[in-house]
């Protein structure tokens, strides 16, 4: 009598879960890939499945805005063309003019820059399709490659050499404002300083052409009164 | 017997805590690695003629000023002029004067090279002093800040080179709260002055 309700005691878990094992060895095991595969296609379909996503590009903001990094605040005003601008430190070749963006910029560091050095404007403030800018000039007292001190913003003209032809007024550029890292030296060098500039944001800014460079001075008279009338209007507005 | 043993289990376990606290002073006092390669710093006074290796410096003025003029340039912002005398003393072949920095919290400024009869970056003679100012351009309201808050520390450094490392540095603190201060300063123009 006792050994028997032992052996149904021992009996009753197996016989309880029996049918699981039954309904587990139905389901198909081997299709689990298959299903798992599929299940992943469908669901990945809903955000654009498998294709190459665009990484995020630059941003864009407008000429007047101003970008800020870790390393500077940046404001492109306005581009000119004009004959030629000695002042700036550029010196032409026969058949060039010279492009300029006017730029109020700080430097945001806890050193001084350089503008023309590496890390400085010239690396942070590029136009698409042309090289490295060939000069920098403060627009007041025309500082020739001027030392930026920290948070002390200064206005700027950043100078290209450009073919006559290439450019004309009302031409629209494409500024870019570019993110540098701070890169501190270590073993056999030392130091801190900023490389490897990468797009952060581009503007579009038009071209403004100021004809000969006599008339230079009192574009960049105008613009250091202010950056957002310039002269040539003011003048029409009065007439 | 085991008296004995117990004692040594004692002096075993102080001797450890021993070499633990040694090895934490060791630790303390060792020089950063930027301390192998510091600039020899040499603290000057106003007034007081400071010399290192190949520099010696007298700094006879320090003056905050809104508008600093010099000639025809002239610049509203919140400047810091140093007048002062400057030489090189063991030679004078290629010397400069190019460093002249002012320290102010975590941020450094250069002597600015705007104002058109600045001293800063000039060659250097040996055993004749060149007298004349450098100017510090700082951030708009610095000044009034540093008058407001109290006091404002900041470290006025100079020497020969951009390389500071391992070379002579003359150092001079200033307060820029209680810095004589005047509306419009006049650069003072640049002379030959005495060692």
């Amino acid at each position: 009598m006792a050994p028997g309700t032992e052996e149904q005691a021992h009996d009753a878990p197996e016989r309880r879960f029996a049918w699981l094992r039954a309904a587990s060895d139905r389901v198909p095991t081997r299709w689990f890939a298959g299903i798992g595969t599929v299940l992943v296609l469908v669901v990945t379909a809903g955000f654009g499945g498998l294709a190459a996503v665009e990484a995020p590009g630059p941003g864009e903001i407008e000429a007047g805005d101003e970008y800020r990094n870790d390393q500077y605040a940046l404001t492109v005003e306005r581009a000119v063309l004009i004959d030629e601008l000695s002042d700036a430190g550029i010196s032409l070749e026969e058949g060039q003019r010279v492009l300029a963006l006017v730029v109020e910029a700080e430097n945001l560091w806890s050193e001084p820059l350089r503008a023309t050095l590496g890390g400085g404007l010239l690396d942070a403030v590029t136009i698409d399709g042309l090289p490295r800018g060939t000069s920098v000039a403060r627009v007041d007292d025309a500082t020739y490659a001027p030392w930026m001190q920290p948070g002390v913003p200064l206005e700027v003209v950043i100078t290209w050499a450009v073919d006559a032809e290439e450019f004309a007024d009302g031409d629209r550029l494409t500024v870019v404002l570019n993110d540098q890292s701070l890169y501190t030296a270590s073993f056999v060098s030392a130091g801190s300083s900023w490389t490897d500039p990468v797009p952060a944001v581009t503007l579009a800014v038009a071209i403004e052409d100021v004809g000969a460079g006599a008339d230079t001075e009192e574009a960049d008279d105008a613009t250091a009164a202010d950056a957002t009338a310039p002269a040539d209007d003011t003048e029409g507005a009065a007439g | 017997m085991t008296g004995r043993a117990r004692s040594a289990r004692w002096l075993l376990a102080l001797a450890g805590c021993g070499l633990v606290a040694l090895a934490w002073v060791v630790m303390a006092v060792t020089p950063s690695d930027d301390a192998t390669e510091a600039p020899f710093v040499v603290v000057s006074q106003l007034g007081e003629r400071a010399e290192g290796r190949n520099i010696a410096v007298t700094v006879d003025r320090v003056v905050a000023a809104e508008t600093l003029r010099d000639q025809g340039w002239e610049a509203d912002g919140d400047w810091v002029v140093v007048e002062l005398d400057i030489e090189s003393v063991r030679s004078e072949s290629g010397v400069l004067f190019s460093w002249a920095s002012l320290q102010l919290g975590d941020r450094r400024y250069q002597a600015s090279e705007r104002p058109p009869n600045t001293i800063f970056g000039l060659p250097l003679s040996t055993g004749l002093a060149r007298a004349g100012a450098i100017a510090f351009e700082l951030p708009e309201g610095t000044l009034d800040e540093a008058r407001v808050d109290g006091p404002a520390e900041a470290v006025l450094s100079f020497a020969v080179d951009r390389e500071i490392r391992l070379d002579s540095l003359i150092e001079l603190t200033v307060d820029l709260g209680t810095l004589e201060s005047e509306a419009t300063v006049e650069l003072a123009p640049e002379a030959w002055g005495d060692s």
